[in-house]
């Protein structure tokens, strides 16, 4: 028996769909899908081998419980008792509060909903967070400020249609491949690319104008290309004054910047900024591409107001090939964030501190009350640990031994638990130092929802059974809410969790499962059954109503060069193995063609 | 009756008559526009079988996975697919006896997918209008093809205009499989010189547009081309000539540097050598190619100059062997390439 079973890459935001190919309830390869709109019948190396890990020796497949520093197997029933038991006994001495939760940016949109309203429903904590917070939280707030929704603008097969493309602090051909095929295909029909990066990369051979300014001068830089745009009055001052406010503050920010010194910052010489700032402003259409390369600062929120503040100058914004445009870097962590893995807002964005939100969110929840007060970030979290506040953390599909900066300071907080639990595919750094290691199913083992960075909302299907005794995180986190007594979480399908998601997320109010039976799924918002799915944010107005400007003054990294400290490190990623590689590790073709750097 | 329904009366009587221990085919993904391939054991499911306007993988890769002595296979075969096939055979790596399949007579598929049509003759009938197949959107490699008619396959299916269907058979097997149908043969001689007069000026232009530079000028085309290279390996994945299990161009093998990208030009150049005489051109390196490099474009061309060379025509007789494992010292000297 062979069959062809379409799910949605695990590894990278783009979002690109590929068939796994099982035999005889085996996953024996992958192949590219050619009627999916982003992947379209292509995929990179891993995609390719998306299907090398999932029957890997290491993987988890019987509950564990640690006993004098060793584990032992035991039985779900037991597994689940004993965390309901302790994690009950933990809030009923500490508080709700100190618990806290991480979810994961690889888990379905079903799962991530569930863990969030378990924390905030069961437990009664927004102690809930996961790594988009350590990549693109700069982003949804940044572009929440400037546009009311902290999302890719556009759409990934938009980028081919535009006329210029700024890429600022993206490795896209290494990070996101499929997408790096549109800025290709743009070029091939003869758009400018304009690449800002400190390194030579490979879309530097692209490139029409590679500006490699210093790590950390991104605003400085934007600044710089702005202030040039109004000296010659390149602006779009019917888009500013129709479609935007504060305008005056960004232009009295600028007023002050000059050319030579932001050459002095930034190590690109004038000539090239203004380069660089006349054809980004000149062409008829102008698309911002960016990724960590901006977000992972300490000025991380200001690089991307930067951003948005130049798309709006310029009017660069609300039509086909342009937009301000994050590349999202797992398969779901846009779905993570959309499903209020966040600690200030529930699912959709709304806030936590908004009474009219609780009130609904109640209702639909059957319970008494909500937390009122915005909970911890991942950050915020372990630094609490330490200070004795948090006592329990529960980890869904994620790494912070690897992922998480300073890791010495992750393990001692770990360590200082008074319960670990982690839930999770393999064997993970994070996961030898829990106290309970639950199994959890990989993304072919069950069905369920990925949201791209495009906002595309994709249904991912069941290729084989859960290996194993390993079960999928919904079942998981079901489990141990009704153990806990919890009202609400009698769910037997991922379908019936969406149904739910729905009713509380105005922006997938009108997508539905039968809906998702295409292979370009919907993208949000999409607010009715009969909406067709949105490809272009921002259209006739911005999702704030205005697009607000923020006069953003260049400010120096945290920590600079010194004679102790003369180097500038830099993240990057790698085309063939991703993040903590606990998945890529597992898979031979992709470890051994980047066997180093971990 | 319509070639979608021969197809599947076809594939379920010869699993109903156990010719076969499955199909290959391709069926309908979640909706009409996602074609996925599909392999059948069971002759209820041949109505799933359908004529697609795509061709989303080589089938004839997924017959050698496949296929074998114990797991006899029937594939539904677009002349390309039967050419890989001929060849996948010379290589030992299916063996024909144990394989039947079913041509479709192919004017050309469709470079993506195309909304609701499922067929493509060169003509067709469409509320009694004739329309003409439309080569705007036909993939590169079709517009090269010589081989619209799958005579290597066992039987052969023409789409009329009319939307019928006329079936030949081309071998034995091919009468056994027809016969299991209770289908007759329909003979009907076409011309298909325009065809191939046609494809020939194609190849002309197109291999005359690189032939025509410089060799600097060139050597820097096909760079500049490996340039946009993320080394996914779609090329050697999809292509159904390469079939090594253990491939040179794999990190372990130390020819190409790991870590390294684009990969240096080697990668390219030794899958050339490895098949570029044994290319069919179905252009499924292409279709894989996340960069659009043109890569049917030069294992064809460098195929055909080797035919033209070694008079040998790919994917056509599977007791002609390609010229890499042919070739004497004596032809060695004959394109002026002698190793002396």
């Amino acid at each position: 028996m062979v069959e062809f079973i379409p799910t949605i890459c695990p590894y990278c935001g783009a979002g690109c769909s590929l068939l796994l190919e099982v035999t005889d309830g085996v996953v024996v390869g992958t192949r590219p899908r050619l009627g999916h709109p982003i992947s379209q019948g292509k995929l990179c190396i891993k995609g390719w081998n998306a299907h090398e890990f999932i029957h890997h020796e290491d993987r988890l497949k019987k509950p564990m419980i640690k006993e004098n520093s060793s584990f032992k197997e035991v039985s779900w029933p037991e597994a689940i008792k004993f965390m309901a038991e302790r994690l009950g006994e933990i809030k009923n001495k500490n508080g709700p509060d100190s618990l806290a939760f991480l979810s994961s940016a690889k888990c379905t949109n079903e799962e991530n909903y569930l863990l969030q309203k378990f924390a905030r429903a069961v437990i009664g904590t927004n102690n809930v967070d996961h790594c988009a917070r350590l990549c693109h939280a700069s982003t949804v707030v940044g572009l929440a400020r400037a546009f009311g929704s902290g999302a890719m603008t556009n759409s990934i097969a938009d980028i081919a249609e535009t006329e210029c493309i700024f890429i600022i602090g993206s490795d896209t051909m290494s990070q996101h491949p499929l997408v790096a095929r549109m800025i290709i295909m743009a070029k091939e029909k003869g758009a400018k690319i304009i690449l800002a990066d400190p390194r030579t990369i490979q879309v530097s051979k692209f490139a029409d104008l590679h500006l490699r300014h210093k790590p950390g001068s991104d605003v400085a830089l934007i600044n710089g290309m702005m202030k040039y745009i109004l000296d010659k009055g390149m602006e779009d001052k019917d888009f500013i004054s129709k479609r935007t406010e504060d305008f005056d503050s960004l232009k009295e920010a600028l007023q002050d910047v000059s050319l030579r010194e932001v050459e002095k910052i930034t190590g690109v010489p004038v000539e090239e900024i203004e380069k660089a700032a006349a054809l980004y402003a000149k062409a008829k259409t102008s698309s911002i591409i960016y990724a960590m390369g901006i977000t992972q600062h300490t000025t991380g929120t200001d690089n991307v107001l930067s951003c948005a503040n130049l798309a709006m100058l310029t009017g660069n914004i609300g039509k086909p090939g342009t937009g301000v445009n994050p590349l999202r870097g797992q398969n779901n962590v846009q779905g993570a964030c959309d499903m209020g893995a966040l600690p200030n807002v529930f699912p959709g964005y709304q806030a936590v501190t908004d009474e009219g939100v609780r009130g609904k969110l109640v209702e639909v929840w059957g319970v008494a009350k909500l937390p009122p007060m915005p909970g911890l970030t991942v950050v915020e979290m372990l630094n609490s640990v330490l200070e004795g506040k948090i006592k329990a953390m529960y980890i869904m599909g994620e790494n912070p031994m690897i992922s998480d900066p300073d890791i010495s300071h992750v393990e001692e907080a770990l360590n200082s638990l008074d319960l670990l639990v982690v839930q999770d595919i393999f064997p993970t750094e994070t996961a030898r130092l829990a106290d309970v290691v639950l199994p959890a199913a990989s993304y072919a083992e069950k069905e369920g929802t990925y949201t791209g960075t495009d906002r595309r909302v994709q249904l991912s299907r069941k290729a084989i059974e859960p290996l194993g005794e390993s079960k999928p995180d919904w079942e998981i986190i079901c489990e141990l809410a009704r153990e806990m007594k919890a009202e609400d979480f009698s769910f037997t399908s991922p379908e019936e969790i969406f149904e739910e998601i729905r009713k509380v997320t105005p922006q997938y109010a009108g997508i539905n499962y039968s809906r998702l039976n295409q292979p370009a799924g919907l993208q949000w918002p999409c607010p009715e059954e009969s909406h067709q799915g949105t490809s272009i944010l921002h259209g006739k107005e911005f999702t704030r109503g205005k697009g607000k400007f923020h006069p953003i003054v260049y400010k120096e990294q945290a920590e600079t060069p010194d004679d102790e400290f003369p180097f500038i490190l830099t993240t990057g990623r790698v085309m063939s193995q991703f993040h903590t590689r606990s998945m890529t590790g597992r898979s031979p073709k992709l470890d051994t063609e980047f066997p180093e750097g971990f | 009756m319509k070639c979608a329904e021969v197809i599947q009366d076809i594939a379920a009587a010869i699993l109903r008559e156990k010719l076969v221990d499955g199909v290959l085919a391709f069926a309908q993904g979640v909706d009409m526009s996602d074609i996925v391939p599909i392999l059948i054991t069971d002759e209820q499911d041949a109505r799933k079988i359908l004529i697609a306007s795509y061709q989303p993988c080589s089938l004839a890769k997924l017959a050698s996975e496949y296929g074998g002595e114990s797991k006899k296979l029937a594939v539904i075969v677009r002349p390309c697919d039967a050419r890989a096939m001929v060849e996948l055979a010379k290589r030992k790596q299916l063996d024909l006896q144990n394989i039947y399949s079913i041509g479709i007579e192919c004017y050309g598929v469709a470079r993506e997918p195309q909304g609701e049509i499922y067929i493509f003759p060169e003509e067709m009938l469409v509320d009694g209008e004739v329309k003409h197949l439309n080569k705007e959107i036909l993939s590169p490699s079709c517009l090269r093809c010589e081989y619209p008619i799958p005579t290597m396959a066992d039987v052969s299916c023409r789409i009329e205009k009319d939307g019928n269907c006329l079936v030949a058979a081309n071998t034995e097997r091919g009468e056994s499989v027809l016969s299991a149908a209770k289908i007759t043969a329909q003979e009907k001689v076409k011309d298909i010189s325009p065809i191939k007069e046609r494809a020939l000026k194609r190849q002309e232009k197109e291999f005359g547009e690189i032939k025509g530079m410089e060799p600097r000028e060139r050597l820097n085309y096909w760079l500049r081309q490996f340039d946009k290279c993320i080394k996914c390996y779609g090329c050697r994945n999809s292509c159904p000539i390469c079939y090594c299990e253990d491939c040179y161009l794999e990190p372990e093998r130390l020819l190409v540097q790991k870590e390294e990208y684009p990969p240096e030009m080697l990668f390219h150049i030794t899958r050339l050598i490895h098949i570029g005489d044994s290319c069919v051109n179905c252009g499924q390196c292409e279709t894989a190619c996340p960069m659009n490099i043109p890569v049917s474009k030069l294992f064809h061309m460098m195929s055909k100059e080797l035919g033209v060379l070694f008079k040998y025509e790919a994917g056509l007789d599977v007791d002609s062997l390609p010229p890499m494992s042919t070739i004497t010292e004596e032809d060695l000297a004959k394109g002026g390439v002698g190793l002396g």
